[in-house]
């Protein structure tokens, strides 16, 4: 029932920034207001925010990242800012191209694209879950192998398996905003709702990371392994159910 | 049972991230039901940019059924995303008059469904896969009507 109200609330936000969004664009046309370029961007910003507070793939490849693998915050906030990133640049270079060479055919190849992005996405998804997998097996059996910290390269493939999957929120500000012929505002808007995504996106990561600290610092060994093992069956459903 | 389903699928779904949110208006007569769907500006303008390719901000038969095509009849896999039931029975969804046009710059989708609730019935519009969320705006019923409804689904019990 939380659940249900919450993700009520998330959409009615979602809905009304849309609105708030398409709104201002309007009121830029008929006035060509500079204060209007700031709202915009900053609409952008506060529905980045609420666009990644909804249940995604994103987060729970992340925090089931952290969970099992662990890490400092810097790492898990660059490694959600990376993703945002990634997740943004993809929809920008996708709407571009559609924009300019598939104008008729928008909804057709955006199906098609999203929908290969998210079967690489999976595999990605997998091959972490395995990694992972082989990463815990190993420190079991072998009391000296001690994970490797998470390096700039592993974050980038993470954040590669999340991000790969255009944004569908991004691509129709962007979009939007091509078709009004406001193409720096639509390139700051993505860069602005990148912002607020990757803000949402660390909260998880960060959490995540915290709640491995704290049942490794309370011992809480049995319980801490469980979910060890949660977090990779986890990642690897998911990655099976987006492939299939 | 397809409700549950619908509803535990809206509950596990991935993406809480709609793609079209669209104000629906139904009118329930004795034996039919007439669904107006209104798409939201931000992305009428985007379906616009698509289909109407002679840009006089109209769709015309062509791009209408271009439209339609690709947007609509789809559906059909998920029952048109509506859940129509007799009883205990599902109804059978089968979409007539289908027409759709612009309005105040936002696109509509106007059809009608064959329903005639001879007993207490229950008529949802339920996207379980969340990629358009649905809100009821207004219904007019001939036949007393409960109505449950949320930011992105609803349902109303029809009793004759």
């Amino acid at each position: 029932m939380f659940y249900h109200t919450f993700l009520g609330q998330i959409i009615a936000w979602q809905k009304e920034i849309n609105f708030a969004i398409t709104e201002a664009f309007e009121a830029l046309e008929a006035t060509q207001s500079g204060a209007m370029y700031g709202y915009i961007i900053l609409s952008a910003f506060v529905y980045g925010l609420v666009h990644a507070l909804g249940p995604g793939h994103g987060k729970m490849v992340i925090a089931s990242y952290f969970l099992v693998h662990g890490a400092n915050i810097r790492v898990a906030f660059k490694a959600a800012f990376l993703s945002s990133i990634i997740h943004t640049l993809s929809a920008l270079s996708i709407t571009a191209i559609l924009y300019l060479f598939f104008q008729h055919t928008i909804t057709k190849h955006f199906q098609l694209i999203n929908e290969n992005m998210y079967k690489l996405s999976a595999c990605f998804i997998i091959l972490i879950a395995l990694f992972l997998l082989y990463e815990t097996l190993k420190e079991r059996t072998d009391s000296k192998h001690i994970p490797l910290p998470s390096n700039d390269k592993t974050l980038f493939k993470l954040a590669l398996s999340i991000g790969i999957v255009p944004c569908p929120g991004v691509m129709s500000i962007v979009l939007f905003s091509m078709i009004l012929g406001y193409y720096t505002l639509g390139v700051a808007s993505a860069v602005s709702m990148s912002l607020g995504m990757g803000i949402t996106m660390s909260i998880a990561a960060i959490l995540s990371t915290q709640l491995k600290q704290s049942l490794q610092i309370r011992r809480y060994e049995t319980l801490f392994q469980t979910l060890r093992y949660v977090g990779i069956a986890l990642l690897f459903g998911l990655g099976v159910a987006i492939l299939i | 049972m397809r409700i549950f389903l619908l509803v535990v699928g809206t509950h596990l779904a991935l993406w809480a991230h709609p793609h079209f949110f669209i104000d629906t208006t139904l009118r329930i007569e004795s034996d039919r039901i007439v669904h107006e769907w209104m798409f939201d500006t931000l992305n009428s303008k985007l379906l616009l940019f698509e289909f109407d390719t002679n840009h006089d901000h109209l769709l015309d038969e062509r791009e209408e059924k271009n439209f339609l095509d690709a947007h609509f009849y789809p559906l059909q896999s998920n029952h048109f995303n509506l859940v129509l039931q007799k009883g205990d029975q599902d109804e059978r969804i089968e979409p007539l008059h289908v027409k759709a046009n612009v309005v105040d710059k936002r696109i509509v989708i106007l059809f009608t469904t064959l329903f005639s609730p001879t007993q207490p019935s229950i008529v949802c519009t339920i996207d379980g896969t969340l990629y358009s969320a649905y809100t009821l705006q207004n219904v007019q019923s001939v036949f007393a009507i409960e109505t449950q409804k949320s930011n992105y689904d609803f349902c109303l019990g029809v009793t004759p």
